[in-house]
């Protein structure tokens, strides 16, 4: 690879990874104002139930079988909606939220002026005296370059645990 | 009687006449034991949906009680119930949560079993030669019935047959599993997750709980609705009820629309396949289940602990895992000639209300692990739950089996749970328990 070609991937990777970051904070900050800001309007955001499966009966996840998120933007504004509603008793004291966005990797999407992105994250929940809930997963995304910036368009999210081992999902990845 | 449990401490652990329980029912560890022995290993216990495991061959895995068992559809098509741990060592057998097999081969020494858990042979097999009946050790089957679809098996043989067990149930399961010619089916996968509460608190939430629904869940629905609380969907209506018979338990309205309305506002064409469906549904169920019911709000307990939502389409087992903790598997169910459109936003309503990142459910386990939690307070367990709105007000009813109770605001089904709960285990065995209508 030329100085150039190398210093392409690099300012790619390092637009990508900023997106990431910044999307990261604003999740652990609750604030989905900024999150929102940050999706593309026809964002697919999906994440599918685990199984256990011999390696014989293993196949591609399958959109029409069970899922934890298979949403658009209207319906995560729906979702989100909960917390504004001042009653939803179970964030009221807050949960600690901690997104750590790691083995990221970025190139050039098939579409033009979109990025295919790649990356790792460790969800770490903390909640009132002492409930500690991590969530690891792994993420590919496509990004969509626009005049703002980049915006999430797509997301599909494959969590590391069969059974989710807490009471609930509050959290987006 | 166990010893485990004085006969004198576990009849005053319920106080039917003034509705009343004693915590300690959600976190001793000696009761939970004894509930491993005299109820789940006596009781049927929801295993399965049959289209989960369609061909044969096709198994899946799952718990009776704290024992793990495989469900397989064997070679002549009958679905087979059997204990997961060869007996040779004990090992687990199967790893798998679903999935099709020809057999099963365990680990350890290669022992492998059938689709109906005969003992097929083992790895150097001549070595047995002359030291084991293989007819005698394969893997101990439960009994299997199924209603409607819903497969459940029971490891006591004296129980009564399935039909017995679910009784004047039938009536009110039919409004889910008997919609149309097609039947039903799950949608494929499972949504598993732990957490730390007693089993007891999901199924007589499920069973009776109508009053957590406009204030637990008061976030949920303004969310799903831009705006409404509960009480729009689901309106404090005299002729609402709870209706149990032999310890299973159905609550909800008869306006027939509160559920659907507030799961579907933003789906018009679920709405829509209802409304088509109706006329069909009255001609099978009549006019007070298909068009009065169905669709109201409604949550349903099939005893001990098999839960669901008729509408907004949740199944779900309370799996108990220790006094403090449960596995909460669910799945979501259709009618099996649902268009394919109907059929995926029932599935994401159900996601986005009753799954562990829904609306609703997000608040549901907080309180249940705090719950069970809180009663364990050496000072505090000494003080009685109230289980007492409506005690003793249930009765017949010229319209709907059971014992019955007008409006749906009561611990009647609750309690009627618990009685359920503690027939089973005081009993030395099934003789012991009555039939309660």
């Amino acid at each position: 690879m030329d100085r150039t070609a190398a210093i392409d991937t690099l300012l790619l990777w390092h637009e990508a990874y900023g997106f990431l970051v910044r999307e990261a904070r604003a999740l652990d900050e609750e604030d989905y104002d900024t999150w929102f800001s940050l999706l593309a309007p026809d964002l697919h955001y999906w994440m599918p139930a685990r199984e256990t499966v011999f390696r014989a009966d293993e196949a591609p996840d399958d959109p029409r079988r069970m899922y934890f998120y298979n949403e658009t933007v209207d319906t995560l504004r729906q979702r989100v909606a909960r917390l504004g509603t001042g009653t939803a008793w179970s964030e009221n004291p807050r949960t600690r939220y901690r997104h750590l966005v790691t083995n990221v990797e970025a190139v050039p999407g098939e579409a033009p002026d979109t990025v295919a992105v790649r990356s790792n994250v460790l969800v770490y929940r903390n909640r009132l005296e002492r409930e500690e809930y991590w969530l690891v997963a792994a993420r590919e995304d496509l990004l969509r370059r626009t005049a703002d910036g980049l915006r999430l368009a797509r997301r599909k999210i494959t969590l590391d645990q069969n059974t989710l081992l807490s009471k609930n999902l509050n959290v987006y990845l | 009687m166990d010893a485990r449990v004085a006969a004198d401490v576990l009849n005053d652990l319920v106080d039917f006449r003034n509705g009343s329980v004693n915590r300690r029912i959600f976190w001793d560890e000696d009761i939970y034991q004894l509930e491993l022995e005299r109820l789940f290993a006596r009781s049927w216990l929801f295993v399965a949906h049959e289209s989960q495991i369609p061909r044969p061959g096709d198994f899946l895995t799952t718990y009776m009680g704290q024992d793990n068992v495989i469900v397989a559809r064997h070679t002549d098509g009958a679905i087979r119930v059997f204990l997961n741990s060869c007996p040779h060592r004990g090992n687990r057998i199967c790893f798998a949560d679903r999935g099709h097999a020809r057999r099963f081969t365990c680990n350890y020494h290669g022992w492998s079993f059938a689709s109906d858990g005969a003992l097929l042979g083992m790895h150097e097999e001549s070595h047995y030669e002359g030291w084991i009946d293989k007819s005698e050790w394969g893997l101990l089957n439960a009994r299997v019935e199924t209603y409607k679809g819903l497969v459940f098996a029971c490891f006591d043989s004296e129980a009564p047959s399935l039909d017995t067990f679910l009784g004047d149930y039938r009536w009110y399961l039919d409004i889910v599993l008997d919609q149309t010619d097609a039947g039903t089916e799950f949608i494929g996968g499972c949504i598993k997750n732990e957490f730390d509460c007693n089993w007891k608190f999901g199924a007589e939430n499920f069973i009776g709980d109508s009053l957590h629904a406009s204030w637990t869940h008061d976030s949920g629905s303004r969310a799903m609705t831009a705006g409404h609380p509960v009480p729009d969907y689901m309106p404090v209506d005299p002729l609402s009820f709870h209706a149990n018979a032999n310890g299973h338990g159905w609550e909800g309205g008869v306006d027939g629309i509160g559920t659907l309305g507030l799961t579907f506002m933003n789906k018009p064409h679920v709405l829509a396949y209802y409304e088509r469906k109706r006329d069909a549904m009255v001609r099978r169920l009549g006019e007070l289940r298909g068009r009065r019911i169905f669709g109201s709000v409604i949550s349903a307990t099939v005893f001990p602990n098999f839960s669901f939502l008729p509408g907004i389409a949740t199944m779900r087992v309370w799996l108990p895992k220790g006094p403090r903790r449960i596995e909460l598997r669910a799945w979501t169910i259709v009618n099996s000639d649902m268009p394919d459109d109907v059929r995926d936003a029932v599935l994401h309503s159900c996601a986005q209300t009753f799954s562990p990142g829904g609306v609703m459910e997000m608040d549901d386990g907080e309180n249940w692990e705090n719950a069970t939690k809180a009663n364990e307070g050496v000072i505090t367990r000494q003080q009685r739950l109230h289980y007492g709105l409506r005690v003793g007000s249930a009765g017949p009813d010229p319209d709907l089996p059971g014992n019955v109770s007008r409006p749906m605001y009561s611990d009647v089904n609750q309690l009627a749970f618990y009685r359920r709960w503690m027939d089973f285990m005081t009993a030395d065995s099934w003789a012991d328990i009555p039939h309660r209508r």
